[in-house]
């Protein structure tokens, strides 16, 4: 550790190395924190404390329905810093290698990984410390980064929380009707959200419309992560009710729009319930949908490619959480035509069928 | 180039595949790129999760087989030269063994493999590059132009 004074935050905005960020942040928050939750997701408890009012906001509203009263230790602290509203640089990446104290960092042969995840677009870094069970998010400007890449942090904390766990997140939205649940995984574009909205509309729970966390019991039960649901400006006109509830009105053209649904209603976001299928969805242009049987190969096709790099890092563990999942539920295509009302007609119908 | 010779073995540290009643799908998470393997080509990736050469593969399908597939050992060089083209494959230094195959994959091996290639992903890795430390290395370098750590 190189550091001078940890409690001198703002006087030496450039640090020295990656230790001597981490120490720092992790004193500022303690004395700096404008917003904090404790969130539970099934089996996974996070501690999050935040440093940014916009960034507060940001990141802690789409958790509201996980939010607990638990006063027992989170599994994680997730620390997130508003570089800007802080004024508390980033580390620079320059010096990692050559300050790095090896032997410091690491506590021996079995240490769980340490990674430093960056989204160079919007000068965002994460640096999670899984034997620590810490995590630091750093972005340097809350203001004007899409709320996607702070989700990323979230979820990015999640997921390395998984590593040896009974869990772990995929990229799928999960829905349930009547006591049944289904996992619709796809490749973004592959209507997941169009779906899940108006399937809340029609009287579906939703556990999320992107990324969901699933415990891996004998029956897979899900949970949600965020309460979001993105749709694009053509998915959105379809909701007219779901527009008041838009928290990004000014996001960039090619940005989806954002709803909480913890905003439209707490009751529509449903968690930890058991999961029965995997539909992997695909846009047809046909007008009517179809919902067939399919191989397995096929749904894992459409679920864990994007899981494992979207969520990146320990591929080969999403990648075997994808086939016990893929390996013990039923497994269907999902052919969803150009009539959305339709498709979830025949979803409904199917799931239906599926509870009798 | 390679010879029938050459020794490979799957890319084991850069890849995750699994298999579902004979079909094998191949993720490359380093190139975002990720593969459908149908026909013979679930039983070929198989055989390559040791170090093995055409040659070995050819001579244990030979013996094996009543009836070897035709041109087979034409079509499985053409194959390998895939595989190693999406770097799923490597060339090893281990010993080559003789591979086994069972009576089900050698029935299986007279059917064409095919490789259904996947990059629609590709850009997910460009974007967000992930830089994992583990006790050999520390802490991530910095990224020099041109090349991605994980």
């Amino acid at each position: 550790m190189n550091s001078s004074d940890p409690s001198d935050v703002g006087g030496d905005p450039q640090f020295h190395s990656t230790d001597d960020f981490a120490l720092r942040a992790l004193v500022h928050a303690s004395q700096n924190i404008t917003g904090q939750a404790n969130v539970a997701f099934g089996p996974a408890t996070l501690r999050i404390e935040v440093c940014g009012s916009v960034l507060s906001s940001v990141a802690l509203d789409p958790l509201r329905h996980a939010a607990t009263n638990s006063t027992l230790p989170a599994d994680l602290l997730l620390v997130m810093i508003d570089g800007k509203d802080t004024g508390i640089d980033g580390p620079p990446l320059d010096k990692f290698a050559v300050l790095h104290d090896r032997g410091a960092q690491h506590g021996g042969i079995g240490s769980r990984w340490t990674t430093l995840t960056m989204n160079e677009e919007w000068n965002m870094r994460c640096l999670i410390d899984a034997d620590k069970r810490q995590a630091i998010a750093w972005i340097a400007d809350a203001s004007t980064a899409p709320e996607w890449v702070i989700y990323d942090q979230i979820r990015n904390a999640l997921h390395w929380l998984s590593y040896g766990r009974d869990f772990g997140l995929f990229h799928a939205a999960a829905l349930r009707l009547d006591a049944v649940g289904c996992l619709i995984a796809g490749k973004s574009g592959s209507g997941k959200s169009t779906i899940t909205a108006a399937a809340i509309a029609f009287g579906f729970d939703s556990a999320g419309d992107d990324f969901v966390l699933i415990e891996g019991t004998t029956v897979p039960s899900v949970h949600a992560i965020f309460d979001t649901i993105k749709l694009d400006d053509k998915s959105l006109a379809r909701f007219p009710q779901l527009q008041p509830f838009v928290r990004n009105p000014w996001r960039r053209p090619k940005d989806k729009a954002i709803v909480h649904l913890f905003d439209t209603g707490r009751d529509r976001i449903a968690s930890g319930f058991p999961l029965h299928v995997i539909l992997h969805a695909r846009l047809t242009a046909k007008h009517q949908s179809r919902i067939v049987r399919s191989a397995p190969s096929d749904a894992f096709l459409a679920l864990a490619p994007s899981s494992l790099l979207l969520l990146r890092g320990q591929g080969k563990q999403v990648s075997a959480n994808c086939a016990k999942l893929v390996r013990c539920l039923s497994t269907y295509a999902f052919e969803i035509g150009t009539d959305i009302d339709a498709a979830i007609a025949e979803l409904a119908g199917f799931m239906h069928g599926l509870k009798q | 180039m390679f010879g029938r010779d050459d020794v490979f073995e799957a890319n084991l540290p850069v890849t995750a595949s699994e298999n579902f009643a004979g079909e094998s799908v191949v993720i490359h998470f380093e190139r975002g790129t990720y593969f459908a393997l149908r026909g013979s080509a679930g039983t070929i990736w198989s055989l390559l999760q040791k170090p093995t050469s055409i040659a070995a593969i050819v001579a244990t399908v030979k013996a094996q087989a009543p009836q070897p597939p035709t041109d087979f050992e034409a079509t499985l060089t053409t194959f390998i030269a895939k595989l190693v083209d999406h770097d799923l494959i490597i060339s090893s230094l281990g010993t080559p063994e003789p591979p086994a195959i069972s009576a089900e994959a050698i029935v299986n091996l007279a059917e064409p493999p095919d490789l259904e290639i996947y990059t629609d992903l590709v850009e997910l890795i460009a974007m967000d590059p992930v830089h994992e430390s583990d006790l050999l290395t520390g802490w991530p370098k910095p990224p020099h132009p041109g090349t991605r750590e994980t």
